[in-house]
């Protein structure tokens, strides 16, 4: 459980005062996968830093896993685990060493800790280069690698701050399925980043923060009934059928737009949905040539939201 | 302190270190270098037998008991072996450097400082941790080469002197208090410097700037000790011994988590 209340974090240099992070009133249950949002310089790393005991808060404070930052921050950060934006792996060692380090740290006994090791490196598909120096590695597997080493002492809550910043597409993808995966239990996580199209999927909640600001905390559904925002489909069919009369009494069909040459895109309540209508459209004998999922929508809406 | 925390640390610096050929060359380097300096400096005139004139402060000087019934080449070859001998306490100041810049300013640069601060570790257990992991290491060229220099001397002190120079009094202070209380000394200014500057090399440089007028200030008032006798050193040691105490109380309350990782 994640309960902040008005943290604020404000840099003086010598040129200029900035106010990274101002009146930061957040409260995350256990269990609870929330994505934090904002472009570049919005505050995410601070928040994260804030929470993890690095940076002491110039206002408020919060309680991390049932700890006061402020007066506690070592059972804190005994508490948390938390992959940085910049992974944090000595290069000349390898991936066994790193690891060990940080599991001595939480206490863990040696063989103990050894098996926790080997499990987390299969898990995170590192198991054959498990001893070899992390200079060696590429960025995708050690950002895989420095989540490994967030979840050594098997913390409840989790910090990532930009897990896919700088990695392909694949590895981008395969990082997401690993973090679906970690979600899937008990575990509170708190992930920074500025590409929503990466969560969607993943959080129960977003929280978009611009110049220092929560500007908004909500579900993602909620954020899609609030601004109308629905899911696409892209449908091509077969010739020029007409497909208008057969999904107007389809409820959950939004919109039909027509893109022509049998092209349509379809707004629809929910990608749950998909498996019906396409069975509707079977039915009523029409060849399918391509159905996609489309879901540019609400990371527009967000791209909308902190331009503003 | 935690000091099981204080181990875990020191340890991983270990590691890191015989892993960095730049470190590893320094360690081996600069110390052989020294060596050879010396040696060739004490050794060779003697042997050669370009001793020179009876200086008066010869006379003055009285490394033994006996002084005053050596020969001339005889004193000359004591006076030589204490000065290589100072020359091998250049180490522990200048070794040091390399690593502390290394570990502490180091770690920012690869951002591994960040995992660090946001482990259980606290400032003092880093600070001691990293302390020991840039003094034990450069420690260790410094006895290694104090004892091959002690033995080289008595190699020959046998033949000019009849019996074995080393060890003496003077060297065990030198070998036991004196490098490694210079050694702690330099750390910590070093660690001091590398949390201030941005890179390891900056720091390096800057720390080589700062530890130049600590290392005459130190090297004045011991030569003078030197001169006197051991007993004067042990004035020396336990002045060091305060010194090295408020620098590592202050160097303590400098480390700072924010500012380290920035
Ligand atoms: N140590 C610091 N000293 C001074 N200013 C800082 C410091 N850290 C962050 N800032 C400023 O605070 C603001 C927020 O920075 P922060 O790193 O939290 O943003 P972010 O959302 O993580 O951005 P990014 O997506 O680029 O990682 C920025 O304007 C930044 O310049
Ligand atoms: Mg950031």
């Amino acid at each position: 459980m994640i309960i902040a209340k008005d943290l604020g974090k404000t840099f003086l240099t010598k040129q200029s005062k900035v106010e990274a992070l101002k009146d930061f009133t957040v409260e995350i249950k256990s269990g609870e996968v929330v994505a934090l949002l904002g472009p570049n310089g919005a505050g995410k790393t601070t928040t994260v830093r804030l929470l993890s005991t690095i940076y002491r808060p110039t206002t408020g404070g919060a309680i991390v896993g049932g700890y006061d930052i402020i007066t506690n921050p070592i059972d804190v950060r005994r508490t948390i685990g938390i992959a940085p934006e910049q992974p944090s792996l000595y290069p000349r060692l390898t991936a066994r060493r790193n690891l060990q380090f940080y599991g001595d740290i939480y206490g863990y006994d040696k063989y103990k800790l050894s098996g926790r090791i080997e499990e987390l490196l299969e898990l995170f598909d590192l198991k054959e280069v498990i001893d070899r120096p992390v200079s060696s590695f590429s960025k995708g597997m050690r950002q895989k690698l420095s989540i490994a080493k967030a979840l050594i002492h098997n913390p409840s809550i989790l910090l990532l701050d930009e897990p896919w910043s700088g990695l392909s597409p694949h590895a981008t993808k395969e990082l997401r399925q690993l973090i679906k995966q970690l979600a899937e239990g008990n575990r509170t996580i708190l992930i920074s980043t500025h590409n929503l199209a990466q969560l969607e999927l993943i959080v129960d909640r977003i929280l978009i923060i611009s110049k220092g600001s929560l500007i908004l905390d909500s579900s993602p559904a909620e954020l899609r009934t609030k601004f109308h925002v629905n899911p696409h489909l892209k449908l091509k069919i077969e010739g020029n059928k007409e497909l208008k009369s057969i999904v107007d009494d389809l409820d959950y069909i939004v919109n039909v737009e027509s893109l022509g040459n049998g092209e349509y895109e379809l707004e629809i309540k929910s990608f749950e949905n998909t498996p019906d209508l396409v069975k509707s459209l079977v039915t009523s004998s029409i060849r399918i040539h391509e159905v996609s999922e489309i879901n540019p929508s609400l990371e527009e809406l967000y791209l909308t939201l902190v331009s503003e | 302190m935690d000091f099981r925390l204080v181990y875990i640390l020191f340890k991983k610096e270990l590691d890191e270190i015989v892993r960095s050929k730049y470190v590893l060359f320094s360690l081996l380097f600069m110390p052989a270098f020294f060596f050879i300096l010396s040696v060739t400096s004490t050794i060779a005139p003697v042997l050669s037998g370009t001793t020179g004139e009876a200086d008066p402060l010869f006379s003055s000087l009285k490394f033994t008991d006996n002084w005053n019934e050596l020969s001339i080449q005889q004193k000359f070859f004591i006076i030589s072996a204490e000065m290589g001998i100072m020359m091998l306490l250049f180490l522990p100041l200048i070794l040091p450097n390399v690593i502390a810049a290394d570990t502490f300013a180091g770690e920012r640069d690869r951002g591994t400082a960040e995992g660090i601060v946001a482990s259980p570790l606290t400032e003092s257990e880093i600070y001691l941790g990293k302390i020991c992991g840039a003094l034990l290491p450069s420690l260790i060229p410094f006895w290694l080469f104090m004892g091959l220099y002690a033995i080289t001397i008595d190699y020959y002190s046998k033949d000019v002197l009849g019996f074995y120079y080393y060890p003496n009094i003077r060297f065990v202070l030198f070998f036991l208090f004196l490098g490694p209380l210079f050694g702690f000394a330099t750390t910590n200014v070093m660690v001091w410097v590398s949390t201030r500057t941005s890179t390891s090399r900056d720091a390096q440089q800057l720390g080589g700037l700062v530890i130049m007028p600590l290392i005459f200030i130190l090297f004045g008032t011991f030569v003078m000790a030197i001169m006197l006798s051991w007993k004067v050193l042990l004035i020396v040691i336990l002045v060091l011994i305060i010194l090295n105490y408020i620098l590592g109380k202050i160097g303590m309350s400098i480390l700072d988590r924010e500012n380290w990782i920035k």
